[in-house]
Protein backbone atom coordinates (compact mmCIF):
# COMPACT_ATOMS: atom_id res chain seq x y z
CA UNK A 1 0.00 0.00 0.00
CA UNK A 2 1.17 3.50 -0.64
CA UNK A 3 1.99 5.85 1.99
CA UNK A 4 -0.34 8.24 0.64
CA UNK A 5 -3.18 5.77 0.86
CA UNK A 6 -2.46 4.89 4.03
CA UNK A 7 -2.54 7.84 5.66
CA UNK A 8 -5.99 8.66 4.08
CA UNK A 9 -7.32 6.07 5.84
CA UNK A 10 -6.10 6.44 9.57
CA UNK A 11 -8.41 7.33 11.61
CA UNK A 12 -11.71 5.97 9.54
CA UNK A 13 -13.37 3.30 10.66
CA UNK A 14 -12.96 1.10 7.17
CA UNK A 15 -14.49 -2.32 8.63
CA UNK A 16 -17.03 -4.63 7.50
CA UNK A 17 -18.50 -6.59 10.13
CA UNK A 18 -21.28 -9.13 9.57
CA UNK A 19 -23.11 -12.00 11.11
CA UNK A 20 -26.45 -12.92 9.39
CA UNK A 21 -27.98 -15.63 7.70
CA UNK A 22 -29.27 -15.66 4.23
CA UNK A 23 -32.68 -18.37 4.03
CA UNK A 24 -32.03 -20.13 1.28
CA UNK A 25 -28.31 -19.97 1.63
CA UNK A 26 -26.59 -20.43 4.40
CA UNK A 27 -24.80 -17.89 7.00
CA UNK A 28 -22.14 -15.49 6.13
CA UNK A 29 -19.86 -14.61 9.43
CA UNK A 30 -16.55 -12.14 9.60
CA UNK A 31 -14.86 -9.22 10.06
CA UNK A 32 -13.14 -7.79 7.16
CA UNK A 33 -10.88 -4.10 6.62
CA UNK A 34 -12.00 -2.54 3.44
CA UNK A 35 -11.12 -2.20 0.64
CA UNK A 36 -11.60 -5.65 -0.48
CA UNK A 37 -11.11 -8.35 -2.95
CA UNK A 38 -13.46 -11.46 -2.64
CA UNK A 39 -12.48 -14.25 -4.72
CA UNK A 40 -14.02 -17.58 -5.30
CA UNK A 41 -15.49 -20.29 -7.46
CA UNK A 42 -18.66 -19.84 -9.46
CA UNK A 43 -21.63 -20.50 -7.33
CA UNK A 44 -20.15 -20.05 -4.31
CA UNK A 45 -22.09 -16.68 -2.70
CA UNK A 46 -20.02 -13.75 -3.54
CA UNK A 47 -22.42 -12.19 -5.78
CA UNK A 48 -25.36 -13.19 -3.02
CA UNK A 49 -22.82 -11.65 -0.21
CA UNK A 50 -22.82 -7.99 -2.37
CA UNK A 51 -26.92 -8.38 -2.64
CA UNK A 52 -27.12 -8.76 1.17
CA UNK A 53 -24.72 -5.93 2.02
CA UNK A 54 -26.79 -3.74 -0.85
CA UNK A 55 -30.25 -5.32 1.21
CA UNK A 56 -31.00 -6.62 -2.31
CA UNK A 57 -31.65 -10.33 -0.49
CA UNK A 58 -33.06 -10.63 2.44
CA UNK A 59 -31.37 -11.57 5.50
CA UNK A 60 -31.61 -11.80 9.23
CA UNK A 61 -28.78 -11.31 11.59
CA UNK A 62 -26.29 -8.27 11.97
CA UNK A 63 -24.42 -6.04 9.77
CA UNK A 64 -22.03 -2.70 10.24
CA UNK A 65 -19.88 -1.32 7.67
CA UNK A 66 -17.36 1.87 8.27
CA UNK A 67 -19.46 2.23 11.59
CA UNK A 68 -22.89 2.54 10.24
CA UNK A 69 -25.09 -0.48 11.34
CA UNK A 70 -27.23 -1.51 7.88
CA UNK A 71 -30.63 -2.21 9.55
CA UNK A 72 -33.22 -3.71 7.38
CA UNK A 73 -35.94 -1.12 7.65
CA UNK A 74 -33.85 2.05 7.18
CA UNK A 75 -32.55 0.41 3.40
CA UNK A 76 -33.42 2.79 0.98
CA UNK A 77 -31.32 5.84 3.03
CA UNK A 78 -28.84 3.22 3.59
CA UNK A 79 -28.56 2.56 -0.12
CA UNK A 80 -28.86 6.67 -0.90
CA UNK A 81 -26.51 7.91 1.72
CA UNK A 82 -23.75 4.59 1.70
CA UNK A 83 -24.14 2.08 -0.94
CA UNK A 84 -23.52 2.09 -4.92
CA UNK A 85 -24.12 -1.41 -6.40
CA UNK A 86 -22.77 -2.69 -9.94
CA UNK A 87 -24.56 -5.99 -10.90
CA UNK A 88 -22.72 -8.22 -13.39
CA UNK A 89 -25.11 -7.29 -15.72
CA UNK A 90 -26.98 -4.17 -16.24
CA UNK A 91 -30.64 -4.06 -18.01
CA UNK A 92 -31.33 -0.85 -18.63
CA UNK A 93 -35.17 0.55 -18.77
CA UNK A 94 -35.11 3.02 -21.57
CA UNK A 95 -33.86 3.34 -25.37
CA UNK A 96 -30.72 4.95 -24.90
CA UNK A 97 -27.98 5.77 -22.80
CA UNK A 98 -29.52 9.76 -23.17
CA UNK A 99 -33.23 8.48 -21.55
CA UNK A 100 -31.84 6.47 -19.04
CA UNK A 101 -29.28 9.42 -17.59
CA UNK A 102 -32.05 11.67 -18.05
CA UNK A 103 -34.27 9.63 -15.29
CA UNK A 104 -31.87 8.96 -12.80
CA UNK A 105 -30.95 12.97 -12.81
CA UNK A 106 -34.42 13.42 -12.38
CA UNK A 107 -35.33 10.94 -9.08
CA UNK A 108 -31.79 9.72 -7.79
CA UNK A 109 -30.43 11.71 -4.37
CA UNK A 110 -26.63 11.94 -5.05
CA UNK A 111 -26.34 11.69 -8.86
CA UNK A 112 -23.68 14.12 -10.55
CA UNK A 113 -24.10 14.50 -13.54
CA UNK A 114 -20.81 16.84 -14.92
CA UNK A 115 -19.01 13.86 -12.69
CA UNK A 116 -20.83 11.16 -14.83
CA UNK A 117 -19.70 13.35 -18.07
CA UNK A 118 -16.51 13.24 -16.67
CA UNK A 119 -16.35 9.25 -16.08
CA UNK A 120 -17.45 8.89 -19.33
CA UNK A 121 -15.42 10.84 -20.97
CA UNK A 122 -12.55 9.24 -19.08
CA UNK A 123 -13.68 5.44 -19.99
CA UNK A 124 -13.91 6.63 -23.70
CA UNK A 125 -17.94 6.22 -24.00
CA UNK A 126 -18.92 9.93 -24.54
CA UNK A 127 -20.38 9.45 -28.01
CA UNK A 128 -22.70 6.62 -27.11
CA UNK A 129 -24.69 8.49 -25.33
CA UNK A 130 -27.49 8.76 -28.07
CA UNK A 131 -27.12 5.55 -29.07
CA UNK A 132 -29.63 2.62 -27.90
CA UNK A 133 -28.83 0.20 -25.47
CA UNK A 134 -29.56 -2.39 -27.97
CA UNK A 135 -26.77 -1.21 -30.35
CA UNK A 136 -24.11 -1.09 -27.75
CA UNK A 137 -21.68 -4.16 -26.87
CA UNK A 138 -21.76 -5.66 -23.62
CA UNK A 139 -17.91 -4.14 -22.91
CA UNK A 140 -19.88 -0.44 -23.75
CA UNK A 141 -22.94 -1.57 -21.81
CA UNK A 142 -20.04 -2.34 -19.05
CA UNK A 143 -18.45 1.22 -18.89
CA UNK A 144 -21.38 3.30 -19.14
CA UNK A 145 -22.74 1.86 -16.31
CA UNK A 146 -19.92 1.62 -14.60
CA UNK A 147 -19.70 5.45 -14.85
CA UNK A 148 -23.34 5.49 -13.85
CA UNK A 149 -22.45 3.70 -10.69
CA UNK A 150 -19.07 6.15 -9.81
CA UNK A 151 -21.11 9.45 -10.44
CA UNK A 152 -23.48 8.63 -7.10
CA UNK A 153 -21.89 10.13 -4.24
CA UNK A 154 -21.72 6.98 -1.86
CA UNK A 155 -19.39 5.70 0.82
CA UNK A 156 -19.52 1.81 -0.01
CA UNK A 157 -18.98 0.55 -3.97
CA UNK A 158 -19.98 -2.73 -4.51
CA UNK A 159 -18.52 -4.05 -7.59
CA UNK A 160 -19.08 -7.49 -9.05
CA UNK A 161 -17.06 -8.76 -11.76
CA UNK A 162 -16.62 -4.81 -12.52
CA UNK A 163 -14.24 -6.26 -15.47
CA UNK A 164 -15.84 -8.82 -17.46
CA UNK A 165 -15.73 -7.33 -20.48
CA UNK A 166 -13.58 -4.68 -20.10
CA UNK A 167 -10.85 -3.68 -22.50
CA UNK A 168 -7.09 -3.25 -21.04
CA UNK A 169 -7.46 0.54 -21.30
CA UNK A 170 -10.33 0.76 -19.57
CA UNK A 171 -8.97 -1.82 -16.68
CA UNK A 172 -6.26 0.23 -15.98
CA UNK A 173 -8.86 3.51 -15.97
CA UNK A 174 -10.74 1.45 -13.72
CA UNK A 175 -7.63 0.39 -11.52
CA UNK A 176 -6.88 4.20 -11.16
CA UNK A 177 -10.41 5.29 -10.18
CA UNK A 178 -10.47 2.65 -7.58
CA UNK A 179 -7.33 4.27 -5.87
CA UNK A 180 -9.03 7.63 -5.96
CA UNK A 181 -11.74 6.52 -4.59
CA UNK A 182 -9.76 4.63 -1.83
CA UNK A 183 -7.71 8.36 -1.62
CA UNK A 184 -10.94 9.96 -1.29
CA UNK A 185 -11.95 8.29 1.87
CA UNK A 186 -14.37 6.12 -0.07
CA UNK A 187 -14.05 1.88 0.62
CA UNK A 188 -15.16 -1.19 -1.64
CA UNK A 189 -15.76 -4.65 -1.89
CA UNK A 190 -15.01 -5.86 -5.22
CA UNK A 191 -15.61 -9.24 -6.68
CA UNK A 192 -13.17 -10.63 -9.53
CA UNK A 193 -12.30 -13.02 -11.18
CA UNK A 194 -8.88 -11.48 -11.89
CA UNK A 195 -5.57 -12.60 -10.64
CA UNK A 196 -4.84 -11.15 -7.14
CA UNK A 197 -2.08 -9.27 -8.73
CA UNK A 198 -3.93 -7.22 -10.87
CA UNK A 199 -4.85 -5.08 -7.14
CA UNK A 200 -2.24 -4.42 -4.92
CA UNK A 201 -3.38 -2.96 -2.10
CA UNK A 202 -6.79 -4.75 -1.35
CA UNK A 203 -7.38 -7.35 1.40
CA UNK A 204 -7.94 -10.64 -0.61
CA UNK A 205 -10.22 -12.86 0.99
CA UNK A 206 -12.01 -15.78 -0.20
CA UNK A 207 -15.50 -16.63 -0.15
CA UNK A 208 -15.41 -20.13 1.99
CA UNK A 209 -13.54 -18.14 4.79
CA UNK A 210 -16.76 -16.20 5.42
CA UNK A 211 -19.49 -18.05 4.27
CA UNK A 212 -20.96 -21.40 6.56
CA UNK A 213 -23.44 -23.03 3.82
CA UNK A 214 -26.39 -24.52 5.34
CA UNK A 215 -26.60 -28.24 5.65
CA UNK A 216 -29.23 -30.16 2.93
CA UNK A 217 -28.46 -27.52 -0.16
CA UNK A 218 -27.21 -27.95 -3.67
CA UNK A 219 -24.66 -25.10 -3.09
CA UNK A 220 -22.86 -27.25 -0.27
CA UNK A 221 -23.49 -30.13 -3.02
CA UNK A 222 -21.84 -28.43 -5.36
CA UNK A 223 -18.95 -26.89 -3.23
CA UNK A 224 -18.23 -30.40 -2.34
CA UNK B 1 -91.14 -2.34 -36.17
CA UNK B 2 -87.75 -4.33 -35.42
CA UNK B 3 -87.34 -7.52 -37.01
CA UNK B 4 -86.26 -10.27 -34.84
CA UNK B 5 -83.80 -13.21 -36.25
CA UNK B 6 -84.38 -16.47 -35.51
CA UNK B 7 -81.06 -18.63 -35.52
CA UNK B 8 -81.99 -22.30 -35.11
CA UNK B 9 -79.95 -25.23 -33.81
CA UNK B 10 -78.72 -26.52 -37.02
CA UNK B 11 -77.14 -22.59 -38.07
CA UNK B 12 -75.75 -22.95 -33.98
CA UNK B 13 -74.44 -26.18 -35.23
CA UNK B 14 -72.78 -25.06 -38.83
CA UNK B 15 -71.32 -21.48 -36.67
CA UNK B 16 -69.49 -24.32 -33.77
CA UNK B 17 -68.53 -25.64 -37.47
CA UNK B 18 -67.00 -22.30 -37.89
CA UNK B 19 -65.42 -22.49 -34.41
CA UNK B 20 -63.61 -26.31 -35.42
CA UNK B 21 -61.79 -24.91 -37.89
CA UNK B 22 -60.25 -22.24 -36.38
CA UNK B 23 -59.19 -25.18 -33.82
CA UNK B 24 -58.14 -26.68 -36.79
CA UNK B 25 -55.88 -24.15 -37.74
CA UNK B 26 -55.10 -23.95 -34.33
CA UNK B 27 -53.99 -27.70 -34.14
CA UNK B 28 -52.30 -27.39 -37.31
CA UNK B 29 -50.36 -23.94 -37.00
CA UNK B 30 -49.40 -26.08 -33.55
CA UNK B 31 -50.62 -23.45 -31.47
CA UNK B 32 -51.42 -25.32 -28.64
CA UNK B 33 -54.68 -23.33 -27.92
CA UNK B 34 -56.74 -25.77 -29.71
CA UNK B 35 -58.79 -27.48 -26.83
CA UNK B 36 -58.92 -24.27 -24.81
CA UNK B 37 -60.78 -22.98 -28.14
CA UNK B 38 -62.98 -25.88 -28.33
CA UNK B 39 -63.76 -26.18 -24.38
CA UNK B 40 -64.28 -22.33 -24.65
CA UNK B 41 -67.12 -22.98 -27.10
CA UNK B 42 -69.00 -25.51 -25.13
CA UNK B 43 -68.93 -23.59 -21.78
CA UNK B 44 -69.90 -20.06 -23.52
CA UNK B 45 -73.14 -21.98 -24.24
CA UNK B 46 -73.32 -23.10 -21.09
CA UNK B 47 -72.63 -20.14 -19.20
CA UNK B 48 -74.91 -17.81 -21.64
CA UNK B 49 -77.76 -20.15 -20.76
CA UNK B 50 -77.34 -19.77 -17.70
CA UNK B 51 -76.90 -16.18 -17.23
CA UNK B 52 -79.90 -15.50 -19.59
CA UNK B 53 -82.08 -17.34 -15.93
CA UNK B 54 -79.16 -15.35 -14.05
CA UNK B 55 -80.17 -11.91 -15.67
CA UNK B 56 -83.73 -12.38 -15.61
CA UNK B 57 -83.58 -12.85 -11.67
CA UNK B 58 -81.18 -9.80 -11.56
CA UNK B 59 -83.18 -6.99 -13.66
CA UNK B 60 -86.02 -7.77 -11.17
CA UNK B 61 -84.39 -6.17 -8.22
CA UNK B 62 -81.64 -3.61 -7.65
CA UNK B 63 -80.30 -5.78 -5.23
CA UNK B 64 -79.25 -8.06 -7.99
CA UNK B 65 -76.65 -5.33 -9.05
CA UNK B 66 -74.43 -6.02 -5.85
CA UNK B 67 -75.31 -9.88 -6.14
CA UNK B 68 -73.83 -9.57 -9.66
CA UNK B 69 -70.81 -7.29 -9.54
CA UNK B 70 -69.56 -9.63 -5.94
CA UNK B 71 -69.72 -12.55 -7.99
CA UNK B 72 -68.17 -11.41 -11.14
CA UNK B 73 -65.25 -10.04 -9.21
CA UNK B 74 -64.12 -13.08 -8.02
CA UNK B 75 -64.21 -14.77 -11.04
CA UNK B 76 -62.83 -12.34 -12.84
CA UNK B 77 -60.08 -11.88 -10.55
CA UNK B 78 -59.69 -15.79 -10.67
CA UNK B 79 -59.38 -15.77 -13.92
CA UNK B 80 -57.17 -12.80 -14.91
CA UNK B 81 -54.71 -14.40 -12.76
CA UNK B 82 -54.53 -18.02 -13.88
CA UNK B 83 -50.93 -16.62 -16.54
CA UNK B 84 -49.15 -16.52 -12.84
CA UNK B 85 -47.39 -19.84 -12.20
CA UNK B 86 -44.96 -18.24 -9.90
CA UNK B 87 -47.13 -16.38 -7.25
CA UNK B 88 -50.56 -17.39 -8.41
CA UNK B 89 -52.12 -16.25 -4.81
CA UNK B 90 -50.22 -12.29 -5.23
CA UNK B 91 -52.44 -12.04 -8.83
CA UNK B 92 -55.22 -13.07 -7.13
CA UNK B 93 -55.25 -10.66 -4.80
CA UNK B 94 -54.14 -8.08 -7.22
CA UNK B 95 -56.19 -8.80 -9.49
CA UNK B 96 -59.30 -8.48 -7.04
CA UNK B 97 -58.28 -5.48 -5.95
CA UNK B 98 -57.38 -3.66 -9.36
CA UNK B 99 -60.43 -5.11 -10.74
CA UNK B 100 -62.59 -4.13 -7.91
CA UNK B 101 -61.33 -0.70 -7.84
CA UNK B 102 -61.97 -0.01 -11.62
CA UNK B 103 -65.28 -1.19 -10.35
CA UNK B 104 -65.68 1.19 -7.62
CA UNK B 105 -64.41 3.83 -9.78
CA UNK B 106 -67.16 3.28 -12.37
CA UNK B 107 -70.20 3.03 -10.29
CA UNK B 108 -69.05 5.86 -8.51
CA UNK B 109 -68.70 7.91 -11.61
CA UNK B 110 -72.44 6.92 -12.67
CA UNK B 111 -73.63 7.55 -9.32
CA UNK B 112 -72.49 11.08 -9.43
CA UNK B 113 -72.96 11.93 -13.22
CA UNK B 114 -76.39 10.15 -13.12
CA UNK B 115 -75.96 9.34 -16.66
CA UNK B 116 -77.47 6.43 -16.82
CA UNK B 117 -80.49 5.57 -14.16
CA UNK B 118 -79.45 3.75 -11.08
CA UNK B 119 -81.52 0.80 -11.89
CA UNK B 120 -80.32 -2.98 -12.47
CA UNK B 121 -81.26 -3.27 -15.76
CA UNK B 122 -78.90 -0.54 -17.45
CA UNK B 123 -76.38 -0.63 -14.70
CA UNK B 124 -75.51 -4.32 -14.97
CA UNK B 125 -75.15 -4.18 -18.87
CA UNK B 126 -72.58 -1.20 -18.32
CA UNK B 127 -70.97 -2.89 -15.35
CA UNK B 128 -70.38 -6.23 -17.14
CA UNK B 129 -68.68 -4.59 -20.00
CA UNK B 130 -66.18 -2.47 -17.38
CA UNK B 131 -65.90 -5.96 -15.19
CA UNK B 132 -64.22 -7.84 -18.79
CA UNK B 133 -62.48 -5.35 -19.90
CA UNK B 134 -60.62 -4.62 -16.98
CA UNK B 135 -60.49 -8.79 -16.54
CA UNK B 136 -58.79 -8.69 -20.15
CA UNK B 137 -56.40 -6.16 -19.10
CA UNK B 138 -55.74 -7.49 -16.40
CA UNK B 139 -54.87 -11.56 -17.87
CA UNK B 140 -52.41 -9.37 -20.18
CA UNK B 141 -50.73 -7.32 -17.65
CA UNK B 142 -50.60 -10.16 -16.02
CA UNK B 143 -48.95 -12.18 -18.47
CA UNK B 144 -46.49 -9.88 -19.09
CA UNK B 145 -45.15 -8.67 -15.44
CA UNK B 146 -44.91 -12.02 -14.67
CA UNK B 147 -42.51 -12.97 -17.46
CA UNK B 148 -40.65 -9.41 -16.71
CA UNK B 149 -40.09 -11.26 -13.10
CA UNK B 150 -38.51 -14.00 -14.66
CA UNK B 151 -36.68 -12.69 -17.06
CA UNK B 152 -35.65 -9.30 -16.93
CA UNK B 153 -35.71 -8.84 -12.68
CA UNK B 154 -32.13 -7.65 -12.56
CA UNK B 155 -33.39 -4.76 -14.18
CA UNK B 156 -35.36 -3.83 -11.02
CA UNK B 157 -32.98 -5.20 -8.55
CA UNK B 158 -30.24 -2.07 -10.03
CA UNK B 159 -32.74 0.66 -9.82
CA UNK B 160 -33.70 -0.22 -6.74
CA UNK B 161 -30.09 -0.96 -5.34
CA UNK B 162 -29.35 3.40 -6.59
CA UNK B 163 -31.94 4.37 -3.97
CA UNK B 164 -34.40 5.40 -6.30
CA UNK B 165 -37.84 4.84 -4.14
CA UNK B 166 -39.97 1.63 -4.83
CA UNK B 167 -42.59 3.00 -6.51
CA UNK B 168 -40.48 5.24 -9.15
CA UNK B 169 -38.35 2.11 -9.82
CA UNK B 170 -41.94 0.06 -10.50
CA UNK B 171 -43.38 2.83 -12.82
CA UNK B 172 -39.89 2.74 -14.40
CA UNK B 173 -39.68 -0.41 -15.63
CA UNK B 174 -43.51 -1.96 -15.36
CA UNK B 175 -44.71 1.11 -17.67
CA UNK B 176 -43.28 -0.39 -21.42
CA UNK B 177 -45.08 -3.21 -20.24
CA UNK B 178 -48.73 -1.56 -19.76
CA UNK B 179 -48.11 0.51 -22.87
CA UNK B 180 -47.87 -3.19 -24.85
CA UNK B 181 -50.81 -4.79 -22.43
CA UNK B 182 -52.87 -1.30 -23.11
CA UNK B 183 -52.83 -1.57 -27.24
CA UNK B 184 -55.96 -3.70 -28.02
CA UNK B 185 -58.18 -1.08 -25.58
CA UNK B 186 -56.36 2.09 -26.69
CA UNK B 187 -56.54 1.04 -30.55
CA UNK B 188 -60.64 0.16 -30.48
CA UNK B 189 -60.71 3.49 -28.79
CA UNK B 190 -58.36 5.23 -31.98
CA UNK B 191 -60.42 2.85 -34.68
CA UNK B 192 -64.26 3.14 -33.52
CA UNK B 193 -66.17 3.95 -36.15
CA UNK B 194 -64.15 3.37 -38.75
CA UNK B 195 -63.36 -0.69 -38.45
CA UNK B 196 -64.84 -1.96 -35.06
CA UNK B 197 -68.68 -1.01 -35.37
CA UNK B 198 -69.68 -1.00 -31.73
CA UNK B 199 -72.62 -3.28 -30.88
CA UNK B 200 -74.34 -1.19 -28.67
CA UNK B 201 -74.53 1.80 -31.32
CA UNK B 202 -75.35 -0.29 -33.79
CA UNK B 203 -78.31 -1.51 -31.95
CA UNK B 204 -79.49 1.23 -30.86
CA UNK B 205 -79.85 2.69 -34.24
CA UNK B 206 -81.29 0.23 -35.52
CA UNK B 207 -83.76 -0.25 -33.05
CA UNK B 208 -84.79 3.51 -34.07
CA UNK B 209 -82.77 5.89 -31.50
CA UNK B 210 -81.66 9.01 -32.13
CA UNK B 211 -78.26 8.75 -33.83
CA UNK B 212 -76.69 11.63 -31.16
CA UNK B 213 -77.94 9.57 -28.36
CA UNK B 214 -76.60 6.51 -29.44
CA UNK B 215 -72.87 7.96 -30.60
CA UNK B 216 -73.27 9.62 -27.11
CA UNK B 217 -74.26 6.02 -25.12
CA UNK B 218 -71.30 4.50 -27.03
CA UNK B 219 -68.59 6.66 -26.14
CA UNK B 220 -69.67 6.92 -22.68
CA UNK B 221 -68.79 2.83 -22.49
CA UNK B 222 -65.72 3.22 -24.63
CA UNK B 223 -64.32 6.01 -22.34
CA UNK B 224 -65.89 3.77 -19.42
CA UNK B 225 -63.89 1.01 -20.65
CA UNK B 226 -61.02 2.74 -21.17
CA UNK B 227 -60.32 3.79 -17.80
CA UNK B 228 -60.93 0.55 -16.29
CA UNK B 229 -58.42 -0.90 -18.30
CA UNK B 230 -56.02 1.40 -17.54
CA UNK B 231 -57.04 1.61 -13.44
CA UNK B 232 -57.28 -1.97 -12.98
CA UNK B 233 -53.96 -2.82 -15.16
CA UNK B 234 -51.90 0.13 -13.43
CA UNK B 235 -53.16 -0.85 -9.94
CA UNK B 236 -52.78 -5.01 -10.52
CA UNK B 237 -48.82 -3.93 -11.98
CA UNK B 238 -48.25 -1.92 -9.08
CA UNK B 239 -49.76 -4.46 -6.34
CA UNK B 240 -47.84 -7.28 -7.79
CA UNK B 241 -44.74 -5.77 -8.38
CA UNK B 242 -44.76 -4.01 -4.39
CA UNK B 243 -45.28 -7.97 -3.24
CA UNK B 244 -42.93 -9.43 -4.41
CA UNK B 245 -40.10 -6.85 -4.06
CA UNK B 246 -41.32 -6.87 -0.27
CA UNK B 247 -40.73 -10.60 -0.22
CA UNK B 248 -37.26 -10.19 -1.72
CA UNK B 249 -35.34 -6.81 -1.30
CA UNK B 250 -35.43 -3.90 1.87
CA UNK B 251 -36.35 -1.36 0.87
Amino acid sequence: MSESTQSTIQGVNSELEFDFEVDYFGSFKGRLELPLLLKGDSGTGKSTFLKCLAGLVKWKGDLSCCGVSFRSNFYRRIRQRYIAYLPQEVLFAAETVRDDVKWFKKVLVGFDGKKFEQFMERFKTLELVDKKWSELSGGEKKRISLCLMLSLDRKIYLFDEPLTGLDEKAIDEFKKIRKELFEAGKFYVLVSHIADREFDFEKVVRIDEIIFPKANTTKIEQSC
Amino acid sequence: MTEVVSISSIDLLFSWLFIGFAAAVAWWFSIGNEIDILVASVRALIQLMLMGYVLKWLFSGFYGVYVYVAVALAIAAHNASRYDDQRRLYSVIGCGVAITFSVVAVLLFLRFTGIVPWKSRYLIPLLSMALSSAMYVSAQTVKRVVEFFKTSYSQLEWIMSTGVGVIDAIKRVISPLLKIALINRVESLRMVGLIHLPGGMTGMILMGAKLWTAVKMQLVIMYILTTTALISAVIYAVFYSYLILRERMYF
